[in-house]
């Protein structure tokens, strides 16, 4: 980490400053670099550097003391952090721990954090959906929220540009509802999913099982071998790191690449306090950031700032910025910033059976597993609730392995499994409707370890999410009868909000200032230098994987950004 | 943690302490005794026969890593209470020692201590205490570096999607492929 000169105010100047190094901060650090902004980037968190810091990556299953479960202290001092899927042995090191940050809970919600170089860019799922103009069009369509300001063609080239230089695996479908991206060759299905496939179209027009769509380079490309990355090699460890790149994330891609420009300046345990905003000049100029272990404060100047911190963390930064011009938050003039915060309703999983195939079998090691594009109210409204939900259908051949017993029977059967019926499991993506009441504020007395007040979450899920979740379980039931499936099994988890790492909103984009807190270009309606690009900036949710829609509204709003500062 | 074995052999005469300690580990300490218990019961869970078997490969060390480190204070304490009331148990049943029963014996011993009890009852930390046992024993035995490269091999690199295969009825599967 690099030293500054604190009494230099030459040496803190940047000509942007991109707060938070993960999915979209990485983005924004790669653009600006590459057209020649010098550019700070300021990462709350250690340094993760790729292939050094990834200490589990070649770890055999054996070579792990507790064969990756968690140890019960870890469980007891991480009630939060333990209900996420990949806090486990392996990458338990990548995942914030619930007492070094707190947080209020009005309501139950499970905020997951990466704190680290590329955040939690390492820890991803990897699935990446384009967006349509179905899911632009929903909020102005069905009446909840404020019209998004931009359109699929608005976004359309960013796609392409995000998806050329990440490596996207995806079969060209040519669905309206889910756009074709510029793909790298298709994991195909495998021999269950392909007849759910064939099931499903033939018995449900307008429904699809497709190939899972997601960040895995299926085809070396010049483009990927000059940012030293290769093809995935179905490892399925992704959450470790990857020694071979072949999934994307900041560590592996975008934050080397803005480093060998020279461009960039990246300081880690840097916690960023507030946006320091300027009375007289109307604008933002820098940041306040305090040092993680020596808590000592430190400001640094740029002509345009990216608020790129993480939903939860942009609204908590924003919040805290306050001002005699912006006394409630920066650009929060309608006392709408925190509210209409959103999320992805995973609740529900449906598994079954198939008592074909028995000539057939695969392992459970596919890194994406197979995809339902969203079917409900696409066209028109057809249900007694708003929107709809996606799915991830995985299924593998079951085996089994016979425990009962002692000695010498046991001992046989641990070492002669057998074939059992194929397994499929579903698990929804409902959209949720972005509402005042779910918001987040800072908590009017308490503060973290460098004095920033603890963010105060109060998000639920509504009625409207739960009669999707008996839809879910009907349609699918239905699908399943009809793919021969048997020993059909619902069940919603019940999860609290925010296990789904999928939340967003807070600053939302719209037209109309009265009623959102950002523009079509991502900048702030009463303080244009300054841009949120993360998950904070959601108008609404779709059912798609956000993080592809996030990259591609931060390489576009970098690229109005810069045009901007050509202007001036 | 420290992980101590045989450490009090070093004074032989010593017999202040009624049992000698064989491990030190972070929630409790293992006699010599209870050590050398875990590891024939362990042994007979899963037996020596042409390929190597749980005590053979060292199981029972995994077994009190995981009874130390990932048990949860209500299930490690009944745990360690079925350890103590194992063996009175075994011979109320058997009419032998565990440690003085051959092979079988001792398998059809466990046999009928698990059909003979019933919980919640007297006997349930005995129950617990064999059944974490086996499922420990058979976590360790399936995930151990022999398991996983002789038996079923693991690769950690497969460098290509899996797709579906055409098997047949009768073959050997591995269940890491």
């Amino acid at each position: 980490m690099p030293n500054f000169n604190i009494d230099s105010n030459e040496k803190q100047s940047f000509d942007a400053i991109v707060i938070g190094s993960g999915m979209s901060g990485g983005w924004a650090a790669k653009e600006f670099c590459e057209k020649g902004l010098k550019t700070l980037v300021l990462e709350r968190g250690r340094e993760v550097r790729h292939n050094v810091d990834y200490p589990t990556t070649n770890m055999n299953p054996w070579e792990f003391r507790h064969r990756g479960r968690l140890t019960e202290e870890m469980r007891r001092e991480n009630p939060i952090a333990s209900r996420c899927y990949v806090f486990r042995e392996d990458a338990v090191h990548f995942v914030v721990k619930d007492k070094e940050h707190p947080y209020v809970q009005e309501k139950p919600f499970d905020w997951i954090r990466g704190y680290q170089t590329g955040g939690k860019s390492l820890l991803w799922a990897r699935r990446t959906q384009r967006w349509s103009d179905y899911d632009f069009e929903g909020p102005s369509r069905d009446g909840f929220g404020v019209d998004w300001p931009i359109r699929y063609r608005d976004l359309e080239k960013w796609y392409g540009h995000v998806e050329r230089f990440v490596g996207i695996t995806g079969n060209r479908d040519g669905l309206a509802n889910l756009p074709d991206g510029d793909f790298l060759p298709p994991i195909e299905l495998n021999c269950l999913e392909a007849h759910f496939k064939e099931a499903v179209e033939k018995n449900f027009p307008g429904r699809n099982v497709i190939s899972g769509r997601g960040a895995h380079i299926t085809e070396n490309r010049e483009i990927f071998a000059q940012q030293g990355r290769g093809q995935c090699q179905y490892r399925n460890l992704c959450q470790r790191g990857c020694p071979f790149g072949g999934y994307f994330n900041s560590n592996s891609s975008t934050i080397p690449w803005a480093a060998k420009t020279g461009n960039l300046t990246l300081v880690h345990d840097a916690v960023v306090e507030s946006v320091i905003y300027d009375d007289k000049k109307n604008k933002a100029t820098g940041v306040r950031v305090i040092d993680a272990n020596t808590k000592q404060s430190t400001e640094y100047f740029a002509k345009v700032i990216f608020v790129n911190a993480s939903t939860m963390n942009t609204n908590l930064i924003l919040m805290n910025s306050k001002s005699s011009r912006f006394p409630e938050g920066l650009g929060n003039d309608n006392g709408l910033l925190g509210k209409f915060i959103a999320f992805h309703n995973y609740r529900g999983v449906i598994s079954a059976e198939f008592e074909g195939l028995k000539d057939r079998a695969v392992s459970f090691r596919q890194p994406l597993a197979s995809y339902m594009p969203r079917f409900r109210n696409l066209e028109r409204q057809e249900t007694d609730f708003l929107r709809g939900y996606a799915a991830e259908i995985a299924a593998a051949r079951m085996i089994e392995m016979d425990t009962s017993g002692f000695g010498a029977e046991l001992k046989e059967n641990l070492l002669n499994p057998e074939y059992g019926n194929w397994i499929v499991r579903a698990q929804m993506m409902g959209e949720t409707i972005p509402k005042e009441s779910n918001r987040v504020s800072l908590h009017p007395v308490e503060r973290d370890s460098w004095g920033i007040p603890l963010l105060s979450v109060n998000v639920d899920y509504d009625e409207n999410d739960e009669k999707m979740i008996l839809d879910f379980a009907d349609q699918f039931s239905e699908m399943y009868e009809k793919a021969g499936f048997v020993n059909i099994k619902m069940e919603d988890d019940k999860r609290a909000p925010g296990l789904d790492i999928h939340e967003m909103g807070g600053v939302r984009m719209g037209n109309d200032p009265k009623t959102s807190l950002l523009n079509r270009w991502n900048q702030l309606h009463s303080c244009e230098n300054v841009y949120v690009t993360d998950g904070a900036c959601m108008t609404s949710t779709a059912t798609q994987n956000p993080s592809l829609t996030y990259m591609a509204l931060t390489a576009r709003a970098c690229d109005h950004a810069i045009k901007e500062s050509k202007k001036s | 943690m420290g992980l101590l074995s045989g450490s009090l052999i070093l004074f032989p005469g010593c017999d202040l302490s009624p049992e000698k300690v064989s491990r030190i580990l972070n929630d409790f300490e293992v006699t010599e005794k209870q050590d050398t218990l875990l590891k024939l019961l362990v042994d007979t869970l899963i037996p020596e026969t042409e390929v190597p078997g749980a005590g053979s490969l060292g199981i029972q060390d995994f077994v009190w890593i995981m009874v130390d480190e990932c048990l949860d204070k209500d299930r490690q304490t009944s745990y360690l209470k079925g350890l103590q009331g194992f063996n009175s148990n075994y011979r109320e049943i058997t009419g032998s020692d565990f440690d003085s029963s051959g092979p079988s014996e001792r398998v059809a011993g466990l046999d009928a201590m698990i059909k003979g009890m019933e919980r919640p009852g007297s006997k349930e930390h005995v129950l617990t205490f064999i059944e974490i046992t086996k499922s420990f024993s058979i976590l360790g035995y399936t995930q151990s570096k022999y398991y996983m490269t002789e038996l079923m091999p693991y690769t950690l690199i497969p460098g290509k999607n899996p797709e579906c295969r055409i098997v047949s009825a009768n073959e050997k599967i591995n269940v890491n492929a």
